[in-house]
């Protein structure tokens, strides 16, 4: 008998100490009734920065209280909640291009936002709200967009005689990288990374489309060229891998690379983590596939999204709002390198100042290599899309036949999308 | 030897009825804290989850779907092929782990080596390296173009080798990785398992004249088999369940060459969110770590697992 | 009694002296980065002495994030579920090495195919049932779920086999209720073991990213490591010298409960036993 009183008491214990766990979070809860509470899912920077907006928007709405919740870009935090049905955040941020399959995959999990953002509707980037519209529908908020550029090192490039001016092709810009190498024969031109960044800022560029009419468009005329210029440039020994955004930083530091081909939100990795560089970096637009043609394209950009299942949509709908249409909120956003979807703010100040690390008005520049993006279409797939991208990519730059890889990465999307491939 | 505890306790005449139903409770006692926890955290999502294997659940979504998930995996050529990676890796890693683990062990355990504290510490440290560190010192130690590694090979007239584009040398530098990560980590459990040894085994071996190889293969060895089994097992699973080093370091590339099973799985699971699917694959996996971990304790009979 | 040769001898220290280094390096380089300014940290050749960044680093980092209160959690996480386990692990492998039950062979058969299950499976009804019990942000919701400890039970069990039943059998001749014979034999005999499961459990739990991430939402409820991981992450700017200095920081615990337990790896505790 002794054993067993000795077991009842150590469970005893231990319900005693969950209950007093789980009764501290219902005091907690019951505190802070009377006022609505919203959390926002974001992550990194995005999350620091709406973090910052909160003071400014209790200022307005006093009687909402928000907390961000810090998660990781691969959604890990929030996909159990919307598969679960329940525990999910108030707003949701998800990248642009991922937004649709959100809405594929988690149908009845976003609020029809139309009504209200009708009247933002000429104040955004045209292109920014493809990806956030379904059948008309409006389910989130555009926030920021990823216009691409070249950032070159002034300094190498005059020292190996390139006069960035003259580099007007993606062709040129191969030539000025073996001109590079005569002079810096440890220096490649520029770098990717273990996905499929490059071969999308090449693929929009161009005009193409991950999806064309509903159908898989993969293994288009465009996405084709795309995925040649990325092998041209590593088979001439132009393009370094680096692995992943950790890799670029010593490349850059040590003069490995002279050039990069990235968004704007990369200003912000160059004057921090390559500070010693300061001066010594010029922003070109890149380069086109032909002459005069389209040097513009974007990478990235995410939305905000309010959850069906909040009970304070309305409130949630309010802070989305504050931080994305108003020069505050976008203010602050500019600081952690956001750049905005929102274009009223282009005329304020704060988006019209002077960046000491490059010696230029950064953020006009950018605004410039807004106007001809081109619409694309990422479909309802990229979530599914990721891995048989990067495969196709790896396959192509291992020497496989183009039309062959993108015959079986649109196999294989197609297979765990149920949707058809274009022919 | 364990019988004559089991012939104890089923004399019922020797002890009073209450004692011996005691007896009878005690195991079950001893185990119930755990199994409770057990089967509210581990044994009930289990099952959850083998439903799902049998729908299309995706999102938030689900259908039955009977054996279509399981169907389609098995005749993923991608899923072959990341068994395969795994089973290279694993046919070279674990043996060579765990003969480096048991050498360090035993040499931990040594009264002729002086700073012991110290070197234990250092051998150990590798399986606390957080990832962001692991994965940049990595990168930069086998950088192809300007690592430290080609730096060194090249000292010794050896050519740059592809740690990261070649199919070959990427699953190499998987396993130098792996390796580096987890031997510490067996290090100290052989070692836990070495001090255990009763000391009076070698001091009889030394009067009967034992050298110190003979003691090493006639009782180190063989008192240390269980352990060795354990690590082996955990090892195995470890290595067919892999996942940091390859997608920290090649990201599974190049072209699929260091893919593993539970990439496959994770890219479906929680890229793509077909939990389906993921959970299909997930039962596949342990099917076949159940397979080989039972051969393993075939093999090393007397292990008595 | 006489010892190994000079060159045998010389083998093994080469042999556990270049294991050290290799093992030791990447540490030293995050140590080093963690007292660098960040556009240091990538100079190659790389600096191999510190610099006298290292609080700037710390202090910038916890401005940015709550390195304090994750530190705090980690601990008590780390803590409570090491003990807890130790103790359930030790019991329940005690029960399957030294007793004879029905459904012995099935239960332990149950528990080793768990450790074969990929456990992310397990993560989506796990979330259900957590968020269920309104657990979400407690940290219970890490603990209770890694008690379920399979290794840890198979481990005991495995170390517990070599006890000596003539040992367990003395004792209840003597008269001693099996609980007692378990708090005051085998947990004493089993000190190496318990250290060393000890410190794997500690480090286990402290590395432990995808759970706590995905069940801690609020920023000041998560753990060190997860947070840390937070701060380097595509798309953003990455303050490597201030991630460094908060890795060596995430270290030290670990560090201080190693070298704490590392004395019960000393030879000989059970032989003395026995012998005793």
């Amino acid at each position: 008998m002794k054993r067993l009183s000795v077991w009842l008491s150590l469970l005893l214990v231990l319900t005693v100490f969950l209950t007093a766990c789980s009764s501290g979070k219902d005091e907690k809860a019951s505190s802070t009734e009377g006022k609505a509470t919203i959390t926002v899912a974001s992550w990194n920077a995005a999350a620091d920065a709406l973090t910052e907006q909160i003071e400014g928007f209790n200022k307005k709405y006093p009687d909402i209280k928000v907390e961000v919740l810090h998660t990781d870009t691969g959604y890990s935090k929030v996909t159990p909640a919307l598969a679960a049905g329940t525990g999910a955040p108030d707003i949701i941020q998800t990248q642009a291009r991922d937004f649709p399959a959100f809405l594929q995959k988690f149908p009845d999990q976003f609020v029809d936002i139309t009504d209200e953002t009708k009247k933002y509707k000429d104040d955004f980037i045209e292109s920014s709200w493809k990806s956030v519209t379904q059948d008309q529908k409006i389910y989130a908020m555009p926030w920021d967009v990823g216009p691409t550029a070249l950032y070159y090192r002034t300094d190498l490039f005059e020292k190996a005689g390139i006069d960035v001016e003259s580099v007007k092709t993606w062709d040129d810009y191969i030539e000025a990288g073996k001109k590079l190498k005569e002079t810096f024969p440890d220096t490649a031109m520029t770098l990717y990374t273990d996905d499929f960044n490059l071969y999308e800022i090449f693929l929009n560029q161009l005009g193409g489309s991950y999806v064309k009419d509903g159908k898989i468009n993969v293994n288009s005329p465009e996405s084709e060229k795309a995925l040649l210029l990325q092998k041209k440039m590593k088979d001439e020994g132009i393009a370094i891998n680096v692995h992943d955004g950790n890799g670029r930083i010593p490349a850059l530091t040590n003069d490995k690379v002279a050039s990069v081909i990235l968004p704007v939100w990369y200003a912000g990795t160059l004057s921090h983590s390559v500070e010693k560089q300061a001066g010594k970096w010029g922003i070109v637009p890149i380069p086109a596939f032909e002459v005069g043609g389209n040097t513009q394209a974007n990478l990235g950009g995410s939305v905000l999204a309010v959850s069906k299942q909040s009970k304070n949509a309305d409130a949630a709908f309010k802070f989305i709002e504050y931080v994305l249409t108003t020069d505050e909120g976008q203010k602050i956003m500019l600081k952690y390198g956001l750049f905005p979807s929102y274009t009223p703010f282009y005329k304020s100040e704060a988006f019209n100042s002077k960046d000491e690390y490059f010696g230029m008005e950064l953020y006009p520049f950018f605004a410039k290599q807004t106007t001809t993006i081109k619409d694309m279409e990422y479909g309802p797939i990229m979530l599914d899309a990721t891995k048989p991208l990067k495969d196709m990519i790896d396959g192509v730059l291992a020497g496989n036949d183009v039309k062959k890889m993108m015959g079986t990465t649109a196999e294989s999307i197609s297979k765990s999308t149920k949707l058809k491939v274009n022919h | 030897m364990r019988e004559t505890a089991v012939g104890k306790m089923t004399k019922p005449s020797v002890v009073s009825k209450k004692k011996w139903n005691q007896k009878i409770l005690t195991p079950y006692l001893f185990l119930s804290p755990f199994f409770i926890v057990f089967a509210i955290f581990m044994v009930y999502p289990i099952f959850e989850s083998l439903y799902l294997s049998f729908t299309s659940a995706q999102g938030n979504q689900a259908e039955w779907v009977g054996l279509e998930n399981f169907k389609n995996i098995l005749t993923d050529g991608l899923f072959w092929k990341s068994l395969s990676n795994v089973f290279i890796i694993l046919i070279v890693q674990v043996p060579l782990m765990l003969i480096i683990g048991t050498l360090l062990a035993v040499l931990l355990n040594s009264k002729f080596i002086k700073g012991k504290a110290i070197f234990r510490l250092f051998i150990f440290l590798p399986v606390l390296i957080d990832l962001v560190t692991y994965s940049i010192v990595f990168t930069l130690i086998f950088n192809e173009q300007y690592g430290m590694m080609n730096y060194l090979l090249g000292l010794i007239h050896i050519d740059p080798i592809h740690w990261f584009s070649d199919p070959f040398w990427s699953k190499v530098l998987i396993i130098i990785a792996v390796t580096w990560r987890w031997t510490g980590y067996n290090t100290i459990i052989l070692l836990a398992g070495i001090t255990t040894i009763d000391d009076s085994l070698y001091e009889s071996a030394d009067v009967d004249g034992a050298n110190k190889f003979t003691q090493f293969f006639k009782i180190t060895i063989p008192m240390l088999k269980p352990i060795l089994l354990f690590c082996g097992i955990l090892s195995t699973i470890g290595t067919i369940q892999l996942f940091t080093e390859p997608s920290l370091l090649t990201a599974g590339g190049p072209n699929n060459a260091t893919n593993t099973p539970i990439m496959y799985l994770y890219q479906f699971g929680f890229q793509s969110f077909q939990f389906g699917y993921a959970s299909a694959a997930a039962y596949i996996i342990t099917i076949i770590v159940g397979i080989i971990s039972f051969f393993q304790i075939k093999v090393s009979k007397g292990g008595e697992i | 009694m006489k010892g190994p040769s000079f060159l045998k001898k010389s083998a093994g220290y080469l042999f556990l002296i270049i294991a050290s280094i290799a093992s030791v390096y990447p540490f030293y380089w995050m140590f080093v980065g963690s007292t660098l300014s960040d556009s240091d940290i990538f100079q190659s050749p790389p600096k191999l002495l510190p610099s006298g960044e290292f609080m700037n680093n710390i202090t910038g980092l916890a401005d940015s994030a709550p390195i304090w209160s994750a530190l705090g959690n980690s601990l008590l996480i780390s803590t409570i579920f090491t003990i807890a386990t130790l103790y359930l692990c030790a019991i329940a492998g005690y029960a399957f090495a030294k007793y004879e039950f029905k459904g012995k062979n099935i239960m332990f058969v149950i528990v080793l195919v768990t450790m074969m299950l990929p456990h992310q499976v397990t993560l989506i009804p796990l979330f259900k049932m957590i968020i269920g019990f309104g657990w979400q942000d407690q940290p219970q919701a890490v603990i209770l779920p890694a008690l379920a400890n399979a290794f840890g039970v198979f481990f005991m069990r495995q170390n517990m086999m070599s006890i000596p039943t003539e040992m367990i059998e003395a004792a209840r001749i003597d008269g001693a209720s099996e609980l007692s014979i378990f708090h005051k034999i085998i947990l004493p005999t089993s000190l190496p073991p318990l250290a060393a499961l000890g410190i794997l459990s500690f480090i286990q739990q402290w590395g432990n990213y995808l759970w706590p991430l995905i069940i801690l939402q609020n920023r000041e409820s998560t753990t060190l490591p997860v947070l840390l991981s937070q701060l380097v992450a595509p798309g953003q700017v990455v303050y490597y010298g201030q991630v460094l200095a908060g890795t060596v920081i995430s270290i030290v615990p670990v560090l201080i409960l190693f070298l704490l337990l590392q004395k019960y790896f000393i030879s000989g505790i059970y032989g003395g036993s026995v012998k005793g």
